[in-house]
């Protein structure tokens, strides 16, 4: 079926498939603001540079942390994407010397992602590739949140029947607390705050964000710290 | 990364292209064990089957939506009031012919480099765009640059 360039999806939503007009709704300053979609993405209760609606609260989240995610930032951590790399490369010769396994090129592509983005944030792998599965389903937790939050974020009232729904603490698997990389976040920065920043040899995004948090708690908050290091993931 | 891989492995003409390019530069000692960013640039195919990578799958496949601001606005030749909520999603843009040309539905890395790449990249929208656009935009071009 082909439907026109302009398509209503909603009683107050309208589709655009022409490139050209997403460029206008998207332009920065011409004032079309973020809807409450972006409300179901957690932590509510402290909104990262994502799920910030604000546009001034925004605009201050991503002005502290801006230094953070520059390239010069990504250059000086290339080793460590490197050696991420090299990990990758021996894990899948290791895989594909064996006949008896099925070597998924995909789930490994997976792992990699996030072993390297946890090198960029918090200076450690979360360990995926070294195991070579997805530890504890943490992957799989957040490709399920993403569905979740893609069809909830359409009709966000309906978050709090579900999943903030204050009986949802009895359901294990809606609690999204325990995640192998929520807990690593928050112990990376527990860690960072009792022994101070020396125990980081590198410009990782979680010791900038504090960093920045250091010259401005005020305005850039420690729970923005969590939230912006977190979201990252 | 997946996207990457599954469309550059499953048409033995392109990869055979691409392999011809690495191989090449290899040769010419312009590519070292651990590719680096700045001679990843200099490979135009390797680019090009990247930027169609994310072209035809883009991460998100989600609507990005936003509010028409209160006092209304024209978008796309029409007028829209205020609080209107307005969506674009980057898997239907980036499959607008006008702008990618002929086949807009096919892994075709060639349009990147026959068609005005300039102004193809201008409507790219995989990490969103504006003021909100996707403070990853670096590490994840870094990343797909070095890690092949």
């Amino acid at each position: 079926m082909t439907l026109g360039p302009i398509v209503r999806i909603a009683p107050n939503e309208l589709s655009f498939s022409s490139p050209y007009a997403a460029r206008e709704v998207l332009a920065a300053g011409k004032g079309f603001h973020k809807t409450d979609f972006y409300s179901v993405f957690p932590p509510a209760e402290n909104p990262d540079i994502f799920t910030e609606t604000n546009e001034h609260a925004h605009g201050l989240k991503k002005r502290y942390s801006s230094n953070a995610y520059s390239m010069a930032s990504m250059q000086s951590l290339s080793g460590y994407i490197e050696d991420t790399q090299r990990l990758l490369m021996s894990k899948l010769d290791l895989k594909c010397q064996s006949r008896e396994h099925i070597c998924d090129l995909g789930d490994f592509l997976h792992f990699f992602a996030f072993d390297v983005l946890g090198e960029i944030a918090f200076s450690r792998k979360f360990g995926f590739l070294e195991s070579g599965y997805d530890i504890e389903n943490a992957i799989k937790t957040i490709d399920d949140v993403q569905w979740y939050d893609g069809i909830i974020g359409q009709i966000p009232e309906w978050d709090f029947v579900f999943r903030r729904n204050p009986l949802a603490k009895f359901m294990p698997s809606m609690d999204p607390s325990k995640t192998l990389i929520t807990r690593m976040a928050l112990e990376e920065l527990d860690k960072r705050k009792k022994f101070g920043e020396k125990v980081i040899d590198r410009k990782d995004l979680l010791s900038q964000l504090m960093a920045a948090n250091e010259k401005a708690p005020e305005t850039f908050k420690e729970g923005d710290v969590f939230a912006i290091a977190h979201g990252a993931m | 990364m997946q996207s990457f891989c599954h469309h550059v492995l499953r048409d033995p003409a392109i990869h055979a292209h691409l392999k011809a390019e690495l191989d090449h530069a290899t040769a010419s000692g312009h590519l070292s064990d651990f590719p680096q960013w700045t001679e990843t640039q200099a490979l135009p195919y390797f680019q090009a089957c990247l930027k169609e990578a994310m072209r035809l799958r883009p991460a998100v496949g989600l609507n990005i939506t936003r509010l028409v601001p209160p006092q209304g606005a024209e978008i796309a030749a029409r007028r829209l009031p205020g609080g209107t909520r307005v969506a674009v999603n980057a898997w239907v843009l980036h499959r607008d012919e006008g702008i990618f040309g002929a086949q807009p539905k096919s892994y075709r890395p060639e349009r990147w480099l026959e068609g005005d790449a300039k102004g193809m990249e201008r409507y790219m929208f995989q990490f969103g765009g504006g003021s909100h656009i996707c403070e990853f935009v670096n590490a994840g071009w870094k990343e797909r640059g070095s890690s092949y």
